[in-house]
């Protein structure tokens, strides 16, 4: 290899490094989960999410829906839930609370269309629990990507887990006090 | 003779046809061979669960004043589960584990206006962290930075104008889930105000799915007001700063 080869090759592997900073990887690759968020919590019974997608995909079939789950492991803390979301089609899982839950109750929020949700946009779903009583609870906001498994039509009992493996994890944890607002961000 | 052949080719051909369409349900998903109608899912639980009321989902096709949520709810006894409704772009839902009285109607605006408060007061904070992350010229020139920008000023105006319909009393109902007797269902699916009846379906587990109600307008769009959707990416930044308070160490 002569000296303007070896200068070149330098150059072109020094470009392409210099590309790969720039461009975190993580950041480009498409994800069922909102890759940037932030939960909030105001020390009482309203508990606040927003997050966007950076990229979104890498679904594992043709007709997802996306569940991001409040699961609270301390199931005297809160009752039910209103839930108010921008998210596309979105739909509540506060009913099924608990009810295949063990050692904890996850109230969820999801949309039956993620796939259509946009890049660079910001998205929401704020719970207002009601009842309850209890001093903490610890937390782990999770998604899963659902299928329509049971039945046809849109509603949370027809929904069921998209596969075992890579279609779920945990976005944020920690603990609820009562009393002590919080925030946390997750950046992926 | 000839008839006779005939006869046993276009039998041949039925059988050829019976069994592509058998073997077709068989290998089809499951949830897509059982679509029974509205009346056969109230026939079949009232067959298999003839004492226990069945959750089902009304519409009403647009939002309905409180009074005549309630009006409706009270004609038919019906068990209220979840109430669903939207305002300017705003959808929300309530439901309670256990209780299923009318009051329900009234704790869902109140907790419903919780939301949105909160939501609004959020949205300065979220602007903050924009205008800190982001320096003027870098979120005014790159589209994606200004289109979320612009997704930020587009919930707050949603949230800030559902509010005001929320606290003026406007209708905001759309949908509820009830529980009832399929005789008290069938009557509540009658009534002129029930304009889709969608009743719940027993799946796997025991468990009844009840379909969820579509909004008026679907769900599927962040609804951009127009004066959120004019504005031009410099004047989306400027926004975010009278929201949100100048930027740190954005601009130099």
């Amino acid at each position: 290899m002569t000296r303007i080869q070896k200068t070149c090759a330098f150059a072109a592997l020094t470009l392409m490094v210099g590309a790969l900073v720039a461009l975190p990887a993580a950041a480009q690759t498409p994800k069922q989960y909102p890759q940037y968020g932030t939960l909030n919590y105001n020390g009482a019974h309203l508990v606040q999410t927003d997050f966007y997608w950076r990229a979104i995909g890498n679904w594992h079939t043709s007709d997802p829906a996306l569940e991001l789950d409040m699961n609270l492991y301390n199931v005297d803390y809160f009752d039910s839930c209103t839930i108010s979301s921008n998210m596309p089609s979105w739909y509540d899982d506060c009913g099924f609370a608990g009810v295949m839950d063990s050692g904890y109750e996850g109230f969820g929020a999801g949309s039956y269309k993620p796939e259509t949700a946009k890049t660079y946009q910001y998205y929401y779903a704020d719970w207002n629990f009601s009842g309850g009583s209890g001093l903490s609870a610890d937390f782990k906001l999770s998604w899963q990507e659902m299928k329509h498994t049971f039945c046809w039509f849109d509603a949370t009992g027809c929904m069921g887990g998209a596969c075992s493996s890579g279609c779920g994890g945990v976005l944020k944890s920690g603990r609820l006090n009562w009393g002590t607002s919080q925030s946390v961000t997750w950046n992926y | 003779m000839s008839s006779t052949r005939e006869s046993r080719i276009a039998a041949r051909k039925l059988g050829v046809v019976a069994l592509v369409v058998t073997t077709l349900l068989l290998t089809a998903p499951i949830w897509a061979q059982d679509q029974p109608s509205p009346e056969e899912r109230l026939t079949s639980w009232a067959k298999a669960h003839p004492e226990t009321p069945l959750q089902a989902t009304i519409s009403f096709g647009k939002a309905v004043a409180d009074q005549q949520v309630r009006s409706f709810v009270e004609k038919h006894d019906l068990g209220l589960v979840a109430v669903y409704t939207h305002a300017e772009g705003v959808h929300a839902m309530s439901r309670e584990r256990t209780a299923t009285d009318v009051g329900l109607i009234a704790r869902a605006r109140g907790r419903i206006v919780e939301v949105a408060e909160a939501r609004v007061e959020r949205m300065p904070v979220i602007a903050r962290q924009f205008l800190e992350e982001n320096p003027k010229e870098k979120a005014v020139s790159d589209r994606q930075l200004s289109g979320l920008g612009r997704s930020q000023l587009a919930i707050l105006e949603n949230n800030r104008a559902a509010l005001a319909a929320y606290k003026a009393n406007r209708p905001i109902v759309y949908a509820v889930t009830v529980s009832a007797s399929v005789d008290v269902l069938k009557a509540a699916a009658g009534d002129p105000m029930a304009k889709s009846f969608e009743p719940g379906v027993e799946v796997e587990g025991g468990r009844v799915a009840v379909p969820d109600p579509v909004p008026p307008g679907g769900t599927a769009e962040l609804r951009v007001p127009a004066s959120v959707g004019e504005l031009t990416p410099a004047q989306v930044y400027e926004r975010l700063q009278e929201l949100g308070g100048p930027a740190q160490g954005g601009e130099r």
